[in-house]
């Protein structure tokens, strides 16, 4: 179907479609995305039949957490997906230009990664809301016939007035020609819009937009999750965000059976296969023990949410974080500062702002902390308040002592923070910061900072970038030409990418057939088996001892498929017995594993240094279960350095000869 | 210009795909290995087979002889284009030698076993003897798989050390087999183990080679890293290689083809 066409079809149905969250948002609000591809496609064949409206499977931080720790291509993921729930609308999460990493990309890099990933419903957001950034997104998906679903950062302020959404509604409308092929989304990513404030805005938007479709996406954070959805369906919105119930934990999405009977007993019909979704709630409960020890530390609701606005997906990565730097005592405060940070610097706190956010106020009291302890903290804390909330920010009406060191509070932020001040990420939703704000930041430069600011959208004014340059990078790293996928990866996360190749060479199709219990803990027990399919084909793997340690070396014995295997395993004891690896020119290698039984040759004898030695004469022989190996010099020259001893195992690419070219 | 021998190089009439095409026969040659090795040209010929009626200097490795007897028997050396990856070269010594054992099997001669790497043996003693050499012409790398059968007459044809240790078809079985059904067949089953050999499909020859040497559990003696080791055997690595079990449970790859059966 044509975006045109899911559109008219949701606008004329009587009542609402649901969005499941469970295999993307489900897992990075409340497992810090660590839910495998192999778990989670167990729900596609009930995903197949429950009448979805989309399963939001992909992006986020999915993305580089795939990468990263899963060791799943994203790229993979949705080939599975596919296949196995052909039917369903998949959807993604997209930052505006930072796309799924975390800086802004050149309109170029936008082009060519988005035209490459294969999902159908693409919801893009802005951080700072500035619709500008969506253009380039909104140009290659409209263009390729996909639905582009343009979403606002929702949070709830004195400045995040009705006029103030609605402006950004008229810039969507705008950028996208109208409301026939889009679908528009707010994005309540704290959890924080109340029943009655969401009631209000919905209401409002259709009333301007009564054509335009709206999906309402609400994190469960502050615990009225329910009552928000119910209001935004009786005001208009006509999709809905949910996951199983068997997901949901604190900071996630409504459970979908719970949300189903609400709305239903509250008059409003819900397009859902009951039967098929208590099927999918039931299979997530086989899988999801597996999975406890990713769940956020901090837990229940939290309804001081509102006045923090910690996105639910940065929750666990954040208590994480802190529980890590040993820091979790100063939540408290960390959150406080949050909350009246951003009444002075104002922007939505959802990627990558919410980072910046994080990484500036818990900079700023682990600072104090550093310096002066609790009372550090609490001085601070006292401060901030006094300054914005008693004194509503009025500077003059502080002391000299307090303003001085207000003007230093910004003096240690993240690059990040700074570039946000100077326009680099786009518009402030409300305009520049107080001037204290730059001189706080900057010092003495601050003027001349100030007058570098950009007001452009980051498509206009970054450069584009040299894709060859990079994919040539790239070719030098990985010594071959890398997949278009393998470039995309790198293009998005370079570092991480090239350890996931090396990681994909070395354990190919692992991460895609292994249950979980036997990717987190392996085979432990003698008789322990694990059996998988791979290719098509039966495989069972079981181990069969784990040797005594020799020097460092353990030898593990596995049976696959009955076939015996052995793997020399080094712990830190082993010895490192230095090998040189050939790399040079002048470097002579073995070509495989084998034993060095005679260097030089029966005519002349052995060789010893200073030896001439002509092209295509045998230097060395190695010899491999009794295959011969002559070891034939490439060109004429002399044996500058003979690396190895008589009799030596050496393995494949060793460093022999040194020889210089006469 | 055309190879002085290659009037003497007739095509053979069959199916196979990689080795033993056509057909070089040589009344008598010092090293039919060496015939290949030290003539490019024959070298580069796709699927040619040398055979000689008498070998006057064999070869065997680390350049002992190999005593090519006075009676009648198979000397013969086939070219192989490789293309298996250089790090299973050295499995095409074994699989040389499973191709023999499947042949004689084929042929109904009884008690028939392999010693690792490549020795066919039949009641316990020696009666094939495979020399593999790799040689480079230009960019490409060649290989020669020399075979030595024992056909005719019995042990006393040899030197004395080696008597006890080597025998003959004939001597063992009281057949009189034809060398020419010999080489047809074991250049048959080379050519079906090479060609799964290149389609990956070696896990499966290995796993025959396990069930066929009667090696399992055999005791052994061996040279790892300068240390002389004992243990067992208890099979091959994904690569060929032996796995021996030692006393301390450890299992050790053996690379290098030396093992002595305790």
């Amino acid at each position: 179907m044509s975006p045109g066409d899911i559109v008219s079809k949701i606008r004329s149905l009587d009542g609402v479609m649901l969005t499941s969250t469970g295999m993307r948002d489900a897992g990075q609000s409340d497992f810090k995305n660590r839910h495998r591809i192999h778990d989670l496609a167990t729900l596609a064949p009930y995903y197949e039949k429950m009448n979805l409206f989309s399963s939001e499977c992909h992006g986020g931080a999915r993305w580089h957490v795939g990468i990263m720790n899963r060791r799943e291509s994203p790229f993979k993921e949705i080939e599975i997906l596919r296949e196995t729930m052909p039917s369903v609308l998949l959807q993604t999460l997209i930052r505006e230009t930072n796309l799924w990493g975390y800086r802004p990309y050149s309109k170029n890099v936008i082009e060519y990664v988005v035209k490459e990933v294969d999902i159908d419903v693409w919801r893009c957001f802005s951080f700072l809301n500035d619709i500008r950034n969506m253009r380039s997104v909104a140009e290659v998906v409209m263009k390729r016939g996909r639905l582009f679903q343009p979403a606002i950062s929702f949070t709830q302020a004195d400045w995040t007035t009705n006029e103030y959404y609605l402006g950004c509604v008229d810039d969507i409308v705008d950028l996208c020609a109208g409301t026939d092929e889009i679908i528009f989304c707010i994005k309540d990513m704290a959890g924080v819009g109340s029943p009655a404030r969401i009631r209000s805005l919905v209401d409002a938007i259709k009333q301007k937009y009564p054509d335009l479709v709206v999906q309402y996406h609400r994190h469960a954070t502050d615990g009225l999750a329910l009552p928000a959805l119910l209001a935004s369906a009786e005001a208009g919105a006509q999709i809905i965000d949910v996951e199983e119930d068997s997901l949901t934990r604190f900071y996630g999405q409504a459970p979908i059976l719970g949300v189903q009977a609400f709305l239903e007993e509250s008059g409003i019909k819900v397009h859902l296969d009951r039967e098929q979704t208590e099927l999918a709630v039931q299979k997530v409960r086989e899988w999801i023990g597996h999975y406890e020890w990713a769940e956020s530390p901090f837990k229940g609701f939290d309804h001081t949410v509102t006045s923090h606005k910690m996105p639910g997906g940065a929750f666990p990565s954040s208590f994480e974080q802190a529980e890590k730097g040993g820091f979790l005592h100063l939540m408290p405060a960390i959150l406080r500062i949050m909350s009246l940070y951003n009444k002075i610097v104002k922007y939505f706190d959802v990627t990558p702002g919410s980072q910046i956010t994080w990484v500036t106020c818990s900079g700023i009291v682990n600072m104090y902390a550093k310096e002066g302890g609790e009372s550090g903290v609490k001085h601070i804390t006292r401060l901030l308040a006094k300054f914005v909330e008693g004194k509503k920010q009025d500077m003059s009406a502080m002391s000299k002592e307090e303003q001085k060191e207000l003007l230093t509070l910004f003096r240690k932020t993240p690059g990040d923070f700074k570039n946000l001040l100077l326009g680099g990420y786009g518009k402030l939703p409300m305009g520049w910061p107080d001037e204290w704000v730059y001189q706080s930041a900057f010092g003495d430069e601050w003027k001349e900072m100030m007058a570098k600011r950009k007001e452009l959208s980051p498509l206009d004014s970054l450069e584009d970038d040299d894709l060859n340059r990079i994919s040539a990078e790239l070719t030098d790293h990985l010594e071959r030409a890398p997949t278009e996928e393998e470039f995309i990866l790198y293009l998005m996360h370079p570092k991480d990418a090239l350890l996931m190749v090396d990681f994909v060479e070395k354990y190919g199709e692992a991460p895609f057939v292994l249950p979980t219990d036997v990717w987190r803990e392996g085979l432990k027990n003698p008789g322990d088996k694990v059996d998988f399919d791979l290719w098509g084909k039966p495989y069972t793997i079981e181990l069969a001892s784990v040797g005594a340690e020799h020097e460092g070396h353990i030898h593990v014995v596995m049976r696959v498929n009955n076939k015996t295997r052995v793997y020399a395993v080094d712990t830190p004891r082993a010895k490192k017995v230095e090998i040189r690896i050939a790399s040079g020119k002048n470097e002579i290698s073995a070509p495989i594993n084998g034993n060095i039984w005679r260097i030089g040759n029966p005519k002349r004898g052995a060789l010893k240094i200073g030896d001439i030695v002509h092209k295509g004469e045998e230097i060395a022989n190695l010899e491999a279960m009794k295959m011969e190996n002559a070891i034939l010099s490439p060109y004429d020259g002399q044996v500058e350095e003979i690396c190895v001893k008589l009799n030596a195992s050496v393995v494949e690419k060793q460093l022999l000869f040194v020889l210089k070219k006469t | 210009m055309k190879h002085l021998l290659s009037h003497r190089i007739r095509p053979l009439n069959t199916h196979r795909k990689h080795v033993g095409l056509s057909l070089l026969l040589l009344k008598e040659a010092h090293s039919t290995n060496s015939v290949l090795l030290d003539d490019h040209e024959l070298l580069s010929q796709k699927g040619l087979v040398v055979l000689a009626d008498r070998q006057t200097a064999g070869r065997g490795r680390k350049n002992r002889t190999w005593e090519s007897g006075s009676n009648r028997h198979l000397f013969t050396s086939a070219v192989l284009h490789p293309v298996l990856p250089q790090r299973l070269f050295p499995a095409i010594t074994l699989l040389a030698g499973l191709s023999v054992f499947r042949a004689l099997s084929a042929l109904d001669i009884d008690g028939l076993s392999m010693k690792w790497p490549n020795d066919v043996l039949i009641q316990g003693k020696k009666v094939c003897g495979i020399l593999c050499e790799s040689k480079k012409v230009g960019d490409t790398l060649f290989m020669v798989l020399g075979i030595g059968l024992n056909i005719e007459g019995d042990a006393s044809q040899f030197s004395c050390e080696l008597r006890d240790k080597v025998t003959t078809i004939h001597h063992e079985t009281g057949k009189a087999v034809s060398r020419d059904i010999l080489l047809e067949q074991i250049l048959s089953e080379l050519d079906m183990v090479i060609t799964n050999a290149y389609d990956g499909k070696t896990a499966p020859l290995f796993a025959e080679w396990e069930r066929c040497s009667s090696s399992l559990g055999r005791k052994v003696r061996f040279e790892h890293e300068g240390m002389v080791m004992q243990g067992s055997i208890s099979g091959l690595a994904s690569s060929g290689t032996l796995l021996v079990k030692r006393d301390n449970a450890e299992v050790t790859e053996v690379l290098s083809g030396e093992i002595i059966y305790l």
